[in-house]
C-alpha cells in the first residue's frame, strides 16, 4: 500500500509541475500583454518614450519580464563603489538626445552647477563610459537593449533593457520558496533590536505566546477568544503575489486568509500601556477630582473652558462614555491641585482619535496614567515598523511592532466560501441519497417520476435562471436576506437562499447517482440470491443492496469537501459573497498573473488531493478494494 | 493676406501633384504597407499650410498675462483651429436619462481635478426629485455665480424642505471593483481616486460654485488660498495647524504638517503613477528628477524658514493653482509611509516584500471628512463620517454606502433606486421602458445629466502613410493611385471642409445613445463651451468687446461669426456642423480648385472598426452612408467610404488609439479619440494640438 501511494504522489508532484509550467507557457507566451493597458487612463497623456517605459515597467509589475533603465544600473554601481568618479553621478545618469551620439571615448557636456564671470553656466568635457558598457553587460546577459531617441519638445531619450523570464526560472522562483518560517533575521533595518524567537506571557490575552523579534510578526504563535482559538503567524506557503485589482500588492495567503468586514471598536489597553494598567491594580488609596469641560471660541478665537461636570474618583479604574470628542477630561488631587497626564494638563480625546465611546482612565495613588481610548487594534497581527515611532507609538507599544491589522466582524474569502459550501455539501448528501434510495424504491411510481422531474429541470435550466428564480421566491416570500454587505438583523439567514442554490445541483446528481446505482445493485446475482432466500425487501435494500450503492458516492465526498475552498462563481456574485469564487475569473480579465498562477497551483493541488482521500477512503470502507499490487501479479 | 497666399501655394502644390500622378496611369497594383513612394509633404510643411495660422495666433495668446484677454485671444485661435476642418467634435460624456435623490450643484463644481467626486457636501432628499425643481435650484445655483443670493448646503435643505422633502444623511450608491490602489499619488484611476479623496484632502478645494478655496491651506486675507510672489514663479501655502493624520479607524497618527506635502510630490515622482507629466516642465527640477540627472533638492517643493509650504514653478502659470485640485498634490506622512517599508528615491521599491503603504485602507492614513469602516470587495464598501475632521462644517452627509453591483441585473437595481436603497441611476435603454411604465417620465422625474470636459472628436489623416499593420491587420483595400488621390484632396481645404460638414452626428451617435437621447452630449467644440469666462469687459484685438460673464464657447461663436461666417455652430446638444447644402457648396468650390477629372473616380476614405463589436460596425455603416450621401451632388458621388475590419480589439486599438505618432494611424479618418482638461485654462486643450511632437493630438490627425 505504501509504495502504490508513494508511486501516486509522486505522479500527482509531475503533474503538478506539468500543470504549472502550461498555464505559465498559456498566460505569459499566448496571452495578449496589451489587455493590461486597454482601459490605462495614464496612457493616454504621455509621451510615446515615457509610454514604453510605463509599459515594460508595467509588464515587470505583471511578471512577464525584467526590466531594468539605464538609470537603474548606474544606481546599482554607485551604490556599491563602483562607479569611477562618485561625484559626477548625475552627469552619468544623463543620456544622449540620440543613440547615433553614444560612441566609445565620446565626450560629452558635464554640467558642474557653477556659474562664471558672466553668470553663464560652466560645462566641462567628459567621457562617459557606462553608456557602452551598460550596452554590453545586458546584452550578454540576454538582454535587449533599447534606445528611444528624443522625439519633439515634450518627450526625451530612454535608455534601458528588457528580458523576458524564461519558463524554467519562472518554475524555479515559484517553487523554491514556497514553505517559509519566519526567523529572527527577516527584518531588515539598521535600528538596533533583539533579535530571539521564545515563549512569552501575552498580557494582551493573558496565555503565552511564541513571541519573536526580528520576525516580521510579532506574535508568532497565540491563543485568544476568536474561533479557532489558537492562531500562528509563524509559517507562510508563498505563492506569490497580486499583480492587480483591488488585491493588489498583497499575497495571495492573505487575499485568501485575511477577514473582512466592518471594523470592530472595542476599549483593549495597547501593549505599551499595560505596564501602567498594572501598577494602576495596585492602587489603594486614590482620591482625585475628575473635572469634564466644554470648549468653545470667542469671538477673538481665544478658547473657552466650561466646566460641564466634575466626580469624585476613588477607585483606580473608570469608564467614560464620550459623546463629545472636544471635551477636555482635568484631574485634580484632594487640594486642588493640578495633576498631569503625561506631561499634559488635560486629556481630550480629539488628540488621540476621532471614535466615540467608551474610555477607561486609569489612576495610581498619585496621578491619572492611563488613559485607554477606544481602537479597533487586533494587536495580535504587529508587524515592524520600519520607520520612526510618532509620539502617540512611543506611548502605545513598548517595542516597533505598532504596525497593526483592524479588527473586524466577518470571515476571510476562503470561510466564506467553504461555510456556504460545507453546508451546501451536507444538505445535498442528506437530501440526495435518500431521496435516490427512495427513487429506487419506488421506480416508475410517483416519487420516481416527479424526481426525475426535478434532476431534469435542474440539468436543463442554466444555473443563473433558477438562482435568481430561487432568489426571488426567496425573498418575496419568505422575506430572506439576499445581500451579504446588507445582512439583516439574523446574522445567520443571509447563508440560507446561498447555501440551497448552491445545494439543488448537487441535490439533482447525487438523486441520479444514488438512484442509478441503487436499481444496477438491485439486479445482480447476490440480490436475486438474497430474495430467493427469503430475506425481505427492506432488509435488502438497507443492508445489501444501500451499502454497495453507497461505495461509488463515498469517492466524490472529500472532492466535495475540499472543492468548498474554491468557491462557487456564480452563487458568489449573485449574492454578492465575499468568497473565493470571483478570484480566478475576476484574475484572468484583470490578468493578474500571479494571481492566476497561485490559484491554478491550489485548486489542482485540492483536486490531487481529493482523489487520493477518495481512494484511501474507498479502501477503508470497503474491504474489497485494495492498493496492493498484487492481484496483478 | 498671408493666409491666401499660404493656400494658393498649398493648392499649386497639389495640382502639380496630381497631374505628376494622373501621368503614371491608372493602374491598380495593390497597397503596400506604407502605401507606396510617392511624392509625400513634411508634417512640417502640412501642418504649416493647414495649421499655421492657428499655430501663430496660439503662440501669441500664450504670452498675454491677464487671464480675460488671453481666453478671447485663445477662443479666436480655437474658432481658426476648428474653421481649419481638420478635426470635427463629435461628443462628450454625460448627457444620459438621470433619476436622482441629489440636489444638483451640491457636489463641487470642477471639470477637471479629482473635486467633482467629492461627496461631502451632497444635500440628498429623500425622494427622487422633479426636474422642475432641478430647474429651480440650478437657476438659484446660476445666480449665486454671479453674484446674486447663495447656494450653500443649508440654503438647499431649505428649499427642499419647503417643497416637503426630508433630507438623508446617507448616499447610496454601487460599485464594482474596490480601489487597486489607496496611495492617492500612484494612480490616475478614476476608480481608486473617487474612493480615496472621500478621506483625503488636498491644499485646496473647489466648492459648489466652483470657487477654489483652502482646504488644507490655510486662506489668506485676501481670501486666496496662496500667495504668489513678484515674477509669479512663487507659490507659498500656510498649512493650518488643526488637522490631523489618521488611521483607518480613528486613531490619531500625527498632525499634517508641510513637509508632508513634499514627501508626497517625491513619493509620486518616484511611483510612476502616470500623472507626473501633469508636473513635467511645469515644477522647477521635476524633468532633471525624473530623468535622474537632478536631485530632489533641485526640485521646486519646499518647506520655507516660516514653516510654509512653497512651490517654485520653470516660469510664471496663473492657472497652475488649478493643477492643485489633482491628487498628485496631495500630501503624505513621511513617517507613516517609512513604517509602511516605503523609501524614496533611487531606492524606491514597490516590490518589496515589507512594502505595504497603500495596499489596502489598513495601510494608509487619511485626513479627510470621511474615514472608511467596511471595504469588501464584491459585497460593500462604507465610510463614515470623522468626527475630528477640521472642516465639519462642510461635512453634510454621515455616511457614504456603496454595494456591490454585478451588473447583471438591472431591473434590481431599479428596484432598489425606487425604494430609496440606491440614492440616484441613470436610466439605460433597458429600464428606460420600466420607468416609463412606472410614470416616472410623465411625472418629471427623468431628467438629462450634465456632460463633463472631455472632448471626443474625428480626424481627418492629413498625411496617411500606414495602409496596414505589422500584423497584417486592417488592411486597406485601396490602390496606389486611389490611397494618393485621397491624401492629395484631403489637404485642399474645401475638399475637407466638404467632408466636415458631411456628417450626420445625430444619427452617429443615435447608435450608441438611442435616438432620443442622441443630441444630449453631442459637441461642436474642442474646449467645453462653457469651461471659462471672462469676468470683467473684455475687448479684444480687434476693438470688439465682450461683456463680462461671456462664456468661452460664446466668444469661440462670435469669431466663426465674424472671421468665418458662421458656418458652423459650436454650443453643445445640438449638431452644429452637419450641413449638406454647405458641404455642397464646398464640394463645388473643391472641384473648381482641383479640377473636375480628378473626381472622375469618388475619393477613397478609409475608417476602420472592430466589426465583432456590432454598435461599432453600425457606427462605422452609419458614417458611411451619412457622408457619401452628403457628398453626392446631382448624382455625381464625390467621396466613397471603405469599412476596414479590425479582426481583433488589438488590430483594433493599434490602428488608432495606440499608433504611436502620426505616420502610424492606419486610417483616413478616426472618431476613436478624446481630450480631457488638466487644468483650468483652455490652454489645456489647445496645446494638444501644438506641432513637432509638442502636441498631443496632433497624430490623431496624422502628423507627427
Amino acid at each position: 500500500m505504501n509504495k502504490y501511494l508513494l508511486k501516486r504522489l509522486l505522479y500527482s508532484l509531475f503533474s503538478i509541475v506539468a500543470v504549472m509550467a502550461i498555464i505559465m507557457i498559456l498566460i505569459f507566451s499566448l496571452k495578449s500583454r496589451d489587455t493590461i493597458f486597454a482601459n490605462d487612463p495614464a496612457l493616454s497623456k504621455m509621451d510615446e518614450n515615457s509610454k514604453e517605459v510605463y509599459k515594460a515597467r508595467r509588464l515587470q509589475e505583471y511578471g512577464y519580464l525584467e526590466f531594468v533603465e539605464y538609470s537603474d544600473y548606474i544606481y546599482e554601481l554607485e551604490s556599491k563603489g563602483l562607479l569611477e568618479n562618485p561625484e559626477l553621478v548625475r552627469f552619468y545618469n544623463a543620456i544622449p538626445e540620440n543613440q547615433s551620439s553614444i560612441k566609445e571615448g565620446a565626450l560629452y557636456d558635464y554640467n558642474t552647477g557653477e556659474l562664471d564671470g558672466e553668470g553663464n553656466v560652466i560645462y566641462e568635457k567628459h567621457e562617459n563610459p557606462y553608456l557602452i558598457e551598460f550596452r554590453e553587460e545586458y546584452e550578454a546577459k540576454g538582454y535587449k537593449v533599447i534606445f528611444l531617441n528624443k522625439k519633439g519638445a515634450r518627450s526625451s531619450s530612454k535608455y534601458y533593457a528588457i528580458r523576458d523570464y524564461d519558463l524554467l526560472s519562472r518554475l524555479w522562483s515559484f517553487f523554491s520558496n514556497m514553505f517559509y518560517f519566519e526567523t529572527v533575521n527577516d527584518v531588515d533595518t539598521d535600528k538596533d533590536i533583539d533579535r530571539y524567537i521564545r515563549w512569552e506571557w501575552d498580557s494582551i490575552s493573558n496565555a503565552p505566546a511564541l513571541v519573536g523579534s526580528g520576525t516580521t510578526h510579532k506574535y508568532l504563535i497565540y491563543f485568544d477568544d476568536q474561533f479557532p482559538f489558537i492562531h500562528q503567524n509563524w509559517f507562510h506557503i508563498n505563492l506569490g503575489k497580486s499583480n492587480t485589482g483591488d488585491t493588489k500588492g498583497k499575497t495571495i495567503e492573505e487575499v485568501l486568509n485575511e477577514t473582512q468586514g466592518s471594523q470592530v471598536i472595542s476599549t483593549n489597553p495597547y501593549p505599551g500601556q499595560i505596564d501602567g494598567i498594572e501598577e494602576s491594580n495596585k492602587s489603594k488609596n486614590v482620591n482625585f477630582v475628575l473635572k469634564e469641560y466644554s470648549s468653545s471660541k470667542d469671538a477673538e478665537g481665544n478658547e473657552i473652558l466650561t466646566e460641564v461636570g466634575s466626580q469624585n474618583i476613588t477607585t483606580n479604574k473608570i469608564s467614560i462614555q464620550v459623546e463629545d470628542l472636544t471635551r477636555q477630561y482635568k484631574v485634580f488631587d484632594s487640594e486642588g491641585n493640578l495633576i498631569k497626564y503625561k506631561g499634559n494638563d488635560y486629556y481630550s480625546p480629539i488628540n488621540y482619535t476621532s471614535i466615540k465611546g467608551r474610555y477607561d482612565f486609569y489612576f495610581t495613588d498619585t496621578e491619572l496614567i492611563e488613559v485607554v481610548n477606544p481602537s479597533t487594534s487586533d494587536f495580535h497581527t504587529a508587524t515592524f515598523n520600519y520607520g520612526n515611532l510618532t509620539e502617540n507609538e512611543l506611548n502605545n507599544y513598548d517595542d516597533n511592532y505598532t504596525k497593526v491589522v483592524t479588527r473586524k466582524d466577518g470571515l476571510s474569502r476562503i470561510a466564506y466560501s467553504f461555510i456556504i459550501g460545507i453546508f451546501a455539501t451536507i444538505l445535498s448528501y442528506f437530501l440526495g441519497v435518500p431521496i435516490g434510495i427512495w427513487m429506487a424504491r419506488r421506480k416508475d411510481k410517483l416519487v420516481d417520476k416527479l424526481g426525475m422531474m426535478y434532476i431534469i429541470f435542474i440539468i436543463a435550466v442554466p444555473s443563473l435562471a433558477y438562482i435568481y428564480i430561487f432568489m426571488a421566491l426567496g425573498k418575496n416570500i419568505f422575506g430572506l436576506p439576499t445581500d451579504f454587505g446588507f445582512p439583516g438583523d439574523i446574522k445567520w439567514l443571509i447563508y440560507v437562499l446561498p447555501v440551497i442554490s448552491l445545494a439543488l445541483p448537487s441535490v439533482g446528481s447525487l438523486m441520479k447517482w444514488t438512484r442509478r446505482y441503487m436499481i444496477d445493485q438491485s439486479n445482480s446475482d447476490y440480490v436475486k440470491f438474497a430474495r430467493s432466500q427469503g430475506l425481505s425487501e427492506g432488509e435488502i435494500f438497507v443492508k445489501h443492496i444501500a451499502k454497495n450503492a453507497a461505495i461509488p458516492l463515498m469517492h466524490g465526498i472529500p472532492g466535495s469537501i475540499l472543492g468548498c475552498l474554491t468557491g462557487a462563481f456564480i452563487t458568489e456574485k449573485v449574492y454578492g459573497v465575499p468568497g473565493t469564487g470571483k478570484l480566478l475569473t475576476e484574475a484572468i480579465n484583470q490578468s493578474n498573473n500571479g494571481t492566476i498562477v497561485a490559484l491554478a497551483f491550489f485548486y489542482s493541488v485540492l483536486s490531487i488531493i481529493s482523489l487520493i482521500a477518495g481512494d484511501i477512503l474507498l479502501t477503508w470502507i470497503d474491504p474489497r478494494i485494495s492498493f496492493s499490487e498484487g492481484g496483478k501479479k | 493676406m498671408k493666409k491666401t497666399l499660404n493656400y494658393v501655394l498649398a493648392v499649386a502644390t497639389l495640382v502639380s501633384g496630381v497631374s505628376v500622378l494622373a501621368s503614371c496611369g491608372g493602374d491598380s497594383e495593390p497597397l503596400a504597407k506604407d502605401g507606396g513612394a510617392y511624392p509625400v509633404l513634411t508634417d512640417d510643411v502640412i501642418y504649416k499650410v493647414i495649421l499655421g495660422d492657428f499655430h501663430e495666433g496660439f503662440l501669441e495668446a500664450r504670452q498675454i498675462v491677464s487671464d480675460n484677454e488671453r481666453f478671447a485671444r485663445y477662443a479666436e485661435s480655437e474658432a481658426d483651429l476648428l474653421a481649419s476642418r481638420v478635426m470635427l467634435p463629435t461628443t462628450t460624456a454625460g448627457g444620459a436619462k438621470t433619476i436622482n435623490r441629489i440636489a444638483p450643484r451640491t457636489a463641487p463644481y470642477a471639470h477637471w481635478g479629482v473635486d467633482a467626486e467629492r461627496l461631502k457636501g451632497l444635500v440628498i432628499a429623500n425622494n427622487l426629485l422633479k426636474v422642475s425643481e432641478r430647474d429651480e435650484l440650478t437657476a438659484k445655483w446660476t445666480a449665486a455665480r454671479g453674484g446674486q443670493g447663495t447656494y450653500t448646503a443649508s440654503d438647499v435643505k431649505t428649499y427642499l424642505e419647503g417643497k416637503g422633502y426630508t433630507i438623508v444623511d446617507t448616499y447610496k450608491t454601487t460599485f464594482q471593483t474596490a480601489p487597486q490602489t489607496w496611495d492617492a499619488l500612484v494612480t490616475s484611476q478614476a476608480n481608486d481616486t473617487e474612493f480615496i479623496i472621500q478621506g483625503l484632502d488636498g491644499l485646496v478645494e473647489y466648492n459648489n460654485l466652483g470657487e477654489l478655496k483652502g482646504a488644507l491651506a490655510v486662506e489668506g486675507e485676501d481670501g486666496k488660498p496662496y500667495k504668489v510672489s513678484e515674477d509669479g514663479k512663487v507659490y507659498t501655502f500656510k498649512i493650518r495647524d488643526d488637522a490631523n493624520w489618521y488611521k483607518n479607524d480613528g486613531t490619531v497618527y500625527g498632525k499634517v504638517t508641510a513637509d508632508d506635502f513634499v514627501a508626497g510630490f517625491q513619493h509620486m515622482l518616484d511611483g510612476d503613477g502616470g500623472l507626473d507629466y501633469l508636473v513635467d516642465g511645469v515644477v522647477k527640477g521635476v524633468h532633471e528628477y525624473l530623468g535622474k540627472t537632478g536631485t530632489f533638492d533641485q526640485v521646486g517643493i519646499r518647506v520655507n524658514a516660516e514653516g510654509d509650504l512653497e512651490i517654485e514653478l520653470v516660469e510664471a502659470k496663473s492657472y497652475f493653482p488649478t493643477m492643485l485640485t489633482y491628487n498628485i498634490f496631495y500630501p503624505m506622512s513621511r513617517a507613516y509611509f517609512q513604517s509602511e517599508g516605503g523609501k524614496f528615491g533611487s531606492e524606491y521599491d514597490s516590490s518589496a516584500a515589507n512594502y505595504t503603504y497603500g495596499s489596502s485602507y489598513e495601510h494608509i492614513l487619511y485626513n479627510g471628512a470621511f474615514l472608511p469602516a467596511e471595504v469588501t470587495p464584491n459585497s460593500k464598501i462604507k465610510f463614515e463620517a470623522n468626527d475630528a475632521y477640521y472642516n465639519k462644517d462642510s461635512v453634510v452627509l454621515k455616511a457614504i454606502e456603496y454595494k456591490y453591483d454585478n451588473g447583471e441585473d438591472l431591473p434590481g437595481l431599479y428596484a432598489d433606486c425606487k425604494a430609496g436603497d440606491i440614492t440616484g441611476m441613470g436610466l439605460s435603454s433597458t429600464i428606460l421602458p420600466l420607468a416609463e411604465q412606472d410614470g416616472l417620465i410623465e411625472d418629471g422625474y427623468v431628467y438629462v445629466s450634465d456632460t463633463n470636459a472631455t472632448t471626443y472628436f474625428a480626424g481627418w489623416n492629413v498625411n496617411r502613410r500606414t495602409f496596414q499593420l505589422e500584423n497584417g491587420g486592417v488592411a486597406s483595400n485601396k490602390t496606389v493611385e486611389a490611397a494618393q488621390k485621397y491624401n492629395t484632396a484631403i489637404l485642399n481645404f474645401n475638399f475637407r471642409a466638404a467632408l466636415s460638414h458631411s456628417l450626420d452626428k445625430k444619427a452617429w451617435n443615435a447608435v450608441s445613445r438611442g435616438e432620443a437621447d442622441a443630441l444630449n452630449n453631442v459637441r461642436n467644440m474642442y474646449t467645453m463651451p462653457n469651461f471659462v469666462s471672462v469676468d470683467a469687459d473684455t475687448t479684444d484685438k480687434h476693438g470688439h468687446t465682450f461683456n463680462k460673464g461671456t462664456t468661452y464657447g460664446e466668444m469661440v461663436q462670435y469669431y466663426v461669426d465674424t472671421k468665418y461666417n458662421g458656418e458652423f455652430k459650436v454650443q453643445d446638444g445640438i449638431d452644429g456642423w452637419y450641413n449638406v447644402d454647405l458641404a455642397h457648396s464646398y464640394i463645388e468650390k473643391a472641384v473648381a480648385e482641383i479640377g473636375e477629372e480628378f473626381f472622375a473616380e469618388p475619393i477613397e476614405i478609409d475608417i476602420f472598426c472592430y466589426s465583432a463589436s456590432t454598435s461599432q460596425l453600425t457606427q462605422a455603416q452609419v458614417t458611411k452612408t451619412s457622408i457619401e450621401n452628403s457628398m453626392t451632388v446631382d448624382g455625381k458621388k464625390y467621396v466613397q467610404v471603405n469599412i476596414v475590419d479590425a479582426a481583433t480589439p488589438d488590430d483594433y486599438y493599434n490602428a488608432g488609439y495606440y499608433a504611436p505618432d502620426g505616420k502610424s494611424g492606419d486610417y483616413d479618418l478616426f472618431y476613436g479619440s478624446g481630450w480631457g482638461p488638466d487644468y483650468g485654462d483652455p490652454q489645456t486643450y489647445l496645446d494638444t494640438m501644438l506641432p513637432d511632437y509638442a502636441g498631443y493630438m496632433t497624430k490623431v490627425i496624422g502628423i507627427y
